[in-house]
């Protein structure tokens, strides 16, 4: 099968302190991630797990190496192929007090993630798709009109993968999606994002810090230390028996801290 | 058993806007050098519990309803804030879940940590400074003149947090109160900061208030668990017997909830607060409890001893 998404000798740095500083993050990566499949990206904070991600999102632009999306190279990214790549990727962040405007009631945020991808809405279509996804992550339709303040953490960050699934997107990234939630929340998050991911064939690349999420939601692991990728492969393998020395120091804590 | 360094009597404390308090009716104790581990979901009352403990609920518009916080045999309640200012910082520390917004952006490490070591712990300008490195070097900071001399946006999240840790530990409190001190922690730093916390217990004795929403955390560390649902304490143990056996179907959910390695299929999880539900009589977990029945729905069960744990306390009429 052709990668959905593949990542070759990708290095990127973001700016210093000072105007002409440059700091290295990201050193020669190499990656790919098929239809349909999950891949999960561990490693410590500051190891460029977040980095990794919003450049695949076209949110830094790489020194070197390139990125590919269904074969065709992100840089530069124009006209058709450009809407077709930011309708086809979905994103879920971690905080999503911070993610989702307070402002807007959740249609506006909806609506405004549909017109962005597709311009003006068709109002009555739009309400429609709109109470569809919503449903699809187990929010009623009443929850068009609240404001997301109104809403429990869980039920925020349902909104927003609802609004990651709006536009049908082929592939959802999500930067730790459940971290900031309890554990009967985060449960309830991981349950929906295996269901939706298994009804939609979603490509996943899942960011996270807790190894336990990682190796129940993903097929393959990725493991970044120090802005480079040392360990990869199918997540048996990797968790079962790790190669490098970052992997083993990750596997080791997760033992000192049971549960979590 | 030694006498409560803290005791809580039926402590009632709730925010301005809100009819229904926060915190409804909490009794507990703890003694010196123990550890009390406090579980609960996201708007169950722990942090305002934390915040009552420590006399700054009023900073975010709240305030104690009734009820008392004996600590050293002081009633805290009525305790006018010339008097918190004695006590707080000094008998009574904090570690908050956010140490990048717990630090003073623009002043260097040394000189924040010096401060407290002058007001709160009554060293000297140049004594201070010295005991300064001396508490970074505890915390593990393998050069701490050089992090003295940095700013936090200098210092990662765990660095920040031993910092946190290393003020509120120069005053060689009684009582730290932790919420949430590893929750914006990734597991290896999150691994590192509770040894250092137990390490740190150990040697200096203090006692401990651990809120996290994270097991593990708690398994790890605590002597005791509480388990908070909507202001009101449903289970109390020791953590040997909680971890061997949780026995409120709350707590049960939530340690089924845990993801452990090698896990599949679909997670089991407790069902979410329904809506508009406020449940003015009955079990506060009548509605998302798996094995309700009719009269949870109309008397509150008490906590009562399980009868072979005389130790371990459940508010459940199917525990009890």
């Amino acid at each position: 099968m052709a990668d959905l998404l593949k990542v070759e000798q990708l290095s990127v740095s973001l700016p210093g302190n000072r105007p002409w500083q440059r700091l290295p993050v990201l050193h020669e990566v190499n990656l790919s991630l098929n239809a349909g499949r999950t891949l999960g990206l561990v490693g410590e904070t500051g190891c460029g797990k977040s980095t990794l991600a919003r450049t695949l999102l076209r949110l830094h632009r790489p020194d070197k190496g390139t990125i590919c999306y269904k074969g065709g190279s992100l840089w530069p990214l124009t006209g058709a192929r450009r809407r077709e790549f930011y309708r086809g990727v979905g994103l879920v962040f971690q905080d999503n007090r911070a993610a989702l405007p307070p402002w807007m009631t959740v249609e506006d945020l909806l609506a405004e993630a549909w017109r962005l991808h597709h311009g003006a809405p068709d109002d009555s279509a739009l309400r429609k798709r709109s109470a569809a996804v919503l449903a699809e992550v187990g929010l009623d339709a009443a929850c068009l009109a609240r404001r997301p303040h109104s809403l429990s953490g869980g039920q925020r960050q349902r909104v927003g993968i609802a609004r990651a699934l709006l536009c049908d997107p082929e592939l959802l990234v999500a930067d730790e999606p459940v971290s900031a939630l309890d554990v009967s929340v985060q449960a309830m998050v991981l349950n929906l994002l295996m269901a939706i991911r298994e009804r939609r064939g979603l490509a996943l690349l899942l960011v996270s810090h807790d190894l336990n999420v990682i190796e129940y939601m993903s097929d393959e692991v990725a493991v970044m230390d120090g802005g480079r990728i040392v360990e990869t492969g199918p997540v048996q393998e990797v968790f079962y028996a790790p190669q490098s020395s970052a992997t083993r120091l990750l596997l080791r804590a997760r033992g000192d801290v049971p549960g979590g | 058993m030694r006498a409560s360094l803290l005791r809580v009597e039926r402590l009632v404390a709730g925010f301005g806007g809100n009819p229904r308090p926060a915190v409804r009716g909490l009794s507990f104790h703890l003694a010196a050098g123990r550890t009390l581990g406090i579980v609960g979901e996201s708007g169950s009352g722990k942090s305002a519990l934390a915040q009552a403990l420590l006399g700054i609920l009023p900073w975010s518009g709240g305030k104690v309803l009734s009820g008392a916080i004996h600590f050293n045999d002081r009633n805290l309640v009525s305790l006018g804030e010339d008097a918190w200012q004695e006590l707080r910082g000094r008998q009574m520390t904090m570690v908050f879940q956010d140490p990048m917004t717990s630090l003073h952006p623009l002043e260097k490490i040394g000189r924040q940590l010096e401060r407290l070591l002058r007001r709160n712990a009554g060293f000297g300008r140049r004594e201070a400074r010295e005991r300064c490195e001396d508490m970074l070097g505890q915390m593990r900071f393998s050069d701490p003149r050089r992090v003295s001399r940095q700013y936090p946006a200098a210092l990662s999240g765990g660095m920040r947090q031993r910092v946190m840790l290393a003020m509120a530990l120069c005053s060689g409190p009684d009582l730290l109160i932790a919420d949430e001190p590893t929750t914006a922690l990734d597991m290896v730093t999150r691994a590192a900061i509770l040894n250092l916390l137990k390490e740190q217990q150990k040697s200096l004795g203090f006692a401990m208030i651990l809120i996290s929403h994270d097991l593990g955390v708690i398994e790890g560390i605590c002597d005791d668990v509480m388990v908070m649902v909507d202001g009101q304490v449903v289970e109390q143990a020791p953590a040997s017997d909680f971890f061997s056996g949780p026995a409120h179907p709350y707590a049960r959910g939530l340690a089924a909830a845990v993801i452990r390695p090698g896990q599949e299929g679909p997670l089991p999880c407790i069902a979410p607060h329904p809506a508009g539900d406020e449940s003015p009589e009955g079990c506060v977990f009548a509605s998302r409890c798996p094995s309700v029945q009719k009269r949870c729905r109309t008397s509150v069960p008490p906590l009562i001893p399980l009868t072979d744990h005389p130790a371990h306390r459940v508010a459940c009429i199917e525990g009890g």
